[in-house]
C-alpha cells in the first residue's frame, strides 16, 4: 500500500486539500479523513512500515505494534468526533489546524525513531496554535504565543536530547530509554512538558480556555495524551514517574475547584487525570501499562464529551463563567445529559468507562506496594468527582438559576455529544471491548463486589460531603475572578523584574565601558608623551646598541626553548 | 479589532438580559420536553427527598460492609468503612483546602491585562447565542410554573389559531 495512504500522510494531504474544497466538502473531509485513517491503519497491520534512508539515519515512519494502535484508533475516534461537533465551523484554518494536528499526533504515535518523533513532535505544535489564533482576539494571540513558546521549548529539549543520546549510544530508535543519561534526562524533560508535569503544566490551563468552541475539544485530545505515550514508550517503570504521577493527579484539584471559567476547571482537571497516567508509566507493570492504555482511551471520551457540553453551553450563551450559570437543564436538557454521563465516567462511577480503567492503575499501585500513591489516588477520586463530576454540570446546568434560557445546542453537536456519551457508557458496561485493545493480555475483571462496593462507598459519601458543604454555606461559592498559578512567574514577575534587570546592566555594562575608555585614553596619552620629540621613543639610537637588544632577545628565545 | 471592544466592564454581564428571574417561580417559564422530567430540580422537597435518598443509600452501603468480607490489597484498607470515611473526609478537606488556597492566589479578573481572556467577551463570530423561545424548536416548548407542567406552547398555539 502506498505511504501517502497510511494514516499521518493522510491527514496531511487532507489538510493541504481543504483550502480548495467548498464549505460542505470541508466538513465531510473533517469526517472522512479519520475514518480512511483507521481503514488504512487496519490494512497496514502489526509490523514496521515505511523504513527511509536520510542522510545515513534509518528512520521507521510507521510502527504499528498494540501500544500504537490503541493510541491511533483513539486519535482517531476523537478526530472524527471533534470533526462532527465542528460540523457548523465554515473556518478553513481551524478545519486545515484540526486535521494536520490529529495526524501529527498520529504521527507521533506511529514514529519508530526519535527524528521522525521530534518532526511530528513540531508538527503537534504548530498546527495547534491556530485552533488558539483562530479566536481572532489580541488575548487569544497573547496566549497562543506562550503556548508556542513552551510547546517549541519542548521540542528543542527533545531535539538536543536526541542528538545527546545519538552521541552517546549511536541509535535513534525510539524504544525504551530509562533515566540513564544527559540525553535520555533531556528527553525525558521534553515529554514532561507535553505532558504537563508539575510546575511545567500551566500551559494547558493557560491556553485550552482561549481557544475557539470547538478548538478546546481537539486541544483536549492530542498533545497530552501523545506525550503519555511516549512516556510509556520510552520510561515505563521508571520510578519517579510513580511520584510525579501522584502529585498530578492531587495538586491540579484543588485549582479546579475554585476555578470560575468552566473550560479552565476541565484543564485542571485534564491535568489531574495525566496524572493517573503517569502514575501507570511509572510503575510499568502489564497491569499498570493496560491501564494507562485504558484510560487515556476513556479519558479521550469523556474529556471530550465535557468539553463538548461546556463548549455547547458557550456557543449558546456566550460564556463558560460558573458565576454567569446556572438553571440551564430547562432549555438544554439533551446537553445536560450528555454532561452527566461524562461527569459520571470522569468521576468513575460503576458502568461508566472511567471505573474500568482506573481500577486497572489502583489496583496496580496496590499490587506493587505502592500504598501511599494508592492512598493519593484515592483523594484525588474524591477530588476529580468534586470539580468534574459535581461543579461541572451543577453550577451550569441546576444552582442558582442565571436566568437564562438558552435554546438548545445544534443538531450536529447534539449527535456530537450522544454518540460520544453512548461510547463512555458502552466501555463501561462491556469492558471486553476495550481490553482487547489493550498492549498486553489482560486478566483483570473490574465489576467485582470489592470494587464496587468500595468505589460506590467512596463516591456516594463524598456526595454526601457535597451536600453537607452546600448545606453548611461552607461551599466555595462560584466568583468572578482567576487564581494565580505558576504562570506567574512568567507572566506578571518577570516582566516586572525585567525592567529593574536590564537597568542593572545597563549601568554595569556603561561603567565597565567608561573604565575601559579611560585606560585607553590614559594609554595612548602615555604613548603620546614618551613619543615627543626628545622623548625616550623618538630618540636616535646607535647601532650598537640595537645589535645588543637583538641579541639578547635571541639568547632569551634560545633559553625559552631549552627549558 | 481594538482591544476595548472585548473587554468586559464592571458588572455587565455576559449575554442578554435574563429572561426569567429566580426569585418569580410563580411566573410562568419554558422548558424543552426533556426537562420535563427534571422539572423537581427546582422544588426544595423534592431535592430533599433525593438528599434523603442518598443518605440511606451511603447507609445501606455501610452497613454492607459489616456482611461483606472485602479482600484488603492495602494495610489499613479492610477497616470497616474506610472508602466512604476516606471519600467524606477527602472530599471535605479538599474544598475547605481549595478555599482557604483562594484567599492567597484570588486575583480580579483583569489582573493579567489584555493578554489574557479572562477579562474578555468569546468574539461573537464564533458563537451563535440564542435564546430559547427563538431557536428552531421554540414551538415544542412547554410552559411551566415551579415545577408544574401548565402548557405546551404547541398545543396552546394550535388553540389559539383555532379559536
Amino acid at each position: 500500500m502506498s505511504l501517502l495512504l497510511a494514516p499521518p500522510f493522510l491527514y496531511l494531504i487532507a489538510a493541504a486539500l481543504c483550502p480548495l474544497l467548498g464549505a460542505r466538502g470541508r466538513s465531510i473531509l473533517l469526517l472522512g479523513v479519520p475514518l480512511a485513517g483507521l481503514a488504512s491503519l487496519h490494512a497496514l497491520g502489526p509490523g514496521l512500515h515505511g523504513t527511509v534512508h536520510v542522510l545515513g539515519f534509518e528512520l521507521e515512519l510507521l510502527r504499528v505494534d498494540r501500544l500504537s494502535t490503541i493510541f491511533s484508533i483513539i486519535f482517531s475516534i476523537a478526530a472524527f468526533l471533534s470533526g462532527l461537533y465542528a460540523w457548523h465551523v465554515r473556518d478553513t484554518v481551524q478545519q486545515v489546524a484540526s486535521l494536520a494536528y490529529a495526524g501529527s499526533a498520529i504521527g507521533g504515535v506511529l514514529a519508530g525513531d526519535l527524528i521522525t518523533l521530534f518532526l511530528w513532535w513540531e508538527g503537534t505544535a504548530v498546527a495547534s496554535v491556530f485552533l488558539i489564533w483562530a479566536r481572532r482576539t489580541p488575548a487569544a494571540y497573547a496566549t497562543g504565543l506562550r503556548y508556542l513558546v513552551v510547546q517549541v521549548l519542548s521540542g528543542m529539549l527533545l531535539l538536543v536530547g536526541l542528538l545527546v543520546h545519538f552521541h552517546d549510544t549511536g541509535s535513534i530508535a525510539f524504544e525504551h530509554l530509562g533515566l540513564v543519561s544527559p540525553g535520555t534526562l533531556l528527553i525525558f524533560l521534553a515529554f514532561g512538558i507535553k505532558c504537563a508535569f508539575p510546575l511545567l503544566h500551566n500551559w494547558l490551563q493557560d491556553a485550552y480556555p482561549a481557544a475557539t468552541v470547538t478548538g478546546t475539544v481537539v486541544l483536549s485530545a492530542f498533545t497530552t495524551k501523545m506525550a503519555v505515550y511516549t512516556l510509556a514508550r520510552g520510561y515505563a517503570g521508571t520510578e519517579i514517574l510513580v511520584y510525579i504521577g501522584a502529585v498530578m493527579t492531587l495538586f491540579p484539584i484543588f485549582f479546579a475547584e475554585i476555578e470560575n471559567d468552566l473550560r479552565r476547571v476541565l484543564a485542571y482537571s485534564l491535568n489531574n487525570q495525566l496524572g493517573f497516567m503517569v502514575v501507570g508509566v511509572g510503575i510499568g507493570t502489564p497491569l499498570a501499562l493496560n491501564g494507562t492504555a485504558a484510560h487515556a482511551f476513556c479519558h479521550i471520551l469523556y474529556k471530550a464529551l465535557l468539553f463538548m457540553s461546556v463548549g455547547a453551553v458557550l456557543y449558546r450563551t456566550g460564556t463558560s463563567k460558573a458565576s454567569e450559570l446556572g438553571g440551564l437543564y430547562k432549555t438544554m436538557p439533551v446537553t445536560m445529559l450528555c454532561c452527566l454521563v461524562g461527569a459520571a465516567s470522569i468521576s468513575a462511577f460503576p458502568l461508566f468507562s472511567g471505573f474500568v480503567s482506573k481500577s486497572l492503575i489502583l489496583s496496580a499501585s496496590a499490587e506493587n506496594g505502592y500504598y501511599l500513591v494508592w492512598g493519593a489516588l484515592l483523594v484525588a477520586s474524591a477530588g476529580v468527582l468534586s470539580h468534574s463530576g459535581i461543579k461541572i454540570p451543577y453550577f451550569t446546568f441546576f444552582a442558582h438559576d442565571s436566568g437564562k434560557r438558552p435554546a438548545e445546542a445544534p443538531p450536529h453537536m447534539q449527535m456530537a455529544m450522544i454518540v460520544t456519551a453512548v461510547a463512555c457508557v458502552a466501555i463501561g458496561v462491556f469492558p471486553g471491548m476495550l481490553y482487547a485493545l489493550l498492549p498486553y493480555a489482560v486478566d483483570y475483571v473490574p465489576y467485582t463486589v470489592d470494587h464496587v462496593l468500595t468505589q460506590m462507598q467512596l463516591l456516594c459519601f463524598a456526595l454526601l460531603a457535597f451536600v453537607f458543604l452546600m448545606k453548611s454555606g461552607l461551599h466555595p461559592p462560584e466568583v468572578r475572578a482567576i487564581n494565580l498559578d505558576s504562570d506567574w512567574t512568567y507572566r506578571k514577575l518577570a516582566p516586572s523584574l525585567l525592567p529593574r534587570l536590564v537597568a542593572r546592566v545597563s549601568a554595569l555594562d556603561r561603567g565597565w565601558r567608561r573604565a575601559a575608555l579611560a585606560a585607553l585614553g590614559a594609554f595612548w596619552a602615555g604613548a603620546a608623551r614618551l613619543s615627543r620629540p626628545g622623548a625616550v621613543l623618538a630618540r636616535g639610537w646607535s647601532v650598537t646598541s640595537m645589535m645588543l637588544l637583538v641579541m639578547a632577545i635571541m639568547v632569551a628565545v634560545l633559553a625559552l626553548n631549552l627549558i | 479589532m481594538s482591544e476595548g471592544d472585548n473587554r468586559i466592564d464592571g458588572d455587565d454581564r455576559v449575554g442578554g438580559a435574563p429572561a426569567v428571574v429566580a426569585a418569580g417561580r410563580e411566573r410562568e417559564d419554558v422548558a424543552a420536553p426533556l426537562a420535563r422530567y427534571f422539572l423537581w430540580a427546582d422544588s426544595p422537597p423534592a431535592v430533599d427527598r433525593l438528599i434523603r435518598a442518598l443518605a440511606i443509600l451511603c447507609a445501606l452501603l455501610f452497613v454492607f460492609d459489616i456482611f461483606w468480607h472485602r479482600h484488603a490489597y492495602v494495610p489499613g484498607e479492610g477497616l470497616w468503612g474506610y472508602h466512604a470515611i476516606a471519600g467524606f473526609v477527602s472530599f471535605t478537606l479538599i474544598v475547605l483546602g481549595a478555599k482557604k488556597l483562594r484567599t492567597f492566589i484570588r486575583r480580579d479578573e483583569g489582573y493579567y491585562g489584555a493578554a489574557a481572556i479572562d477579562a474578555e467577551r468569546y468574539p461573537s463570530a464564533g458563537i451563535r447565542p440564542l435564546d430559547a423561545v427563538e431557536g428552531e424548536e421554540a414551538d415544542e416548548l412547554l410552559h411551566v410554573r415551579g415545577e408544574q407542567v401548565v402548557g405546551e406552547r404547541g398545543s396552546a398555539r394550535t388553540r389559539e389559531s383555532g379559536s
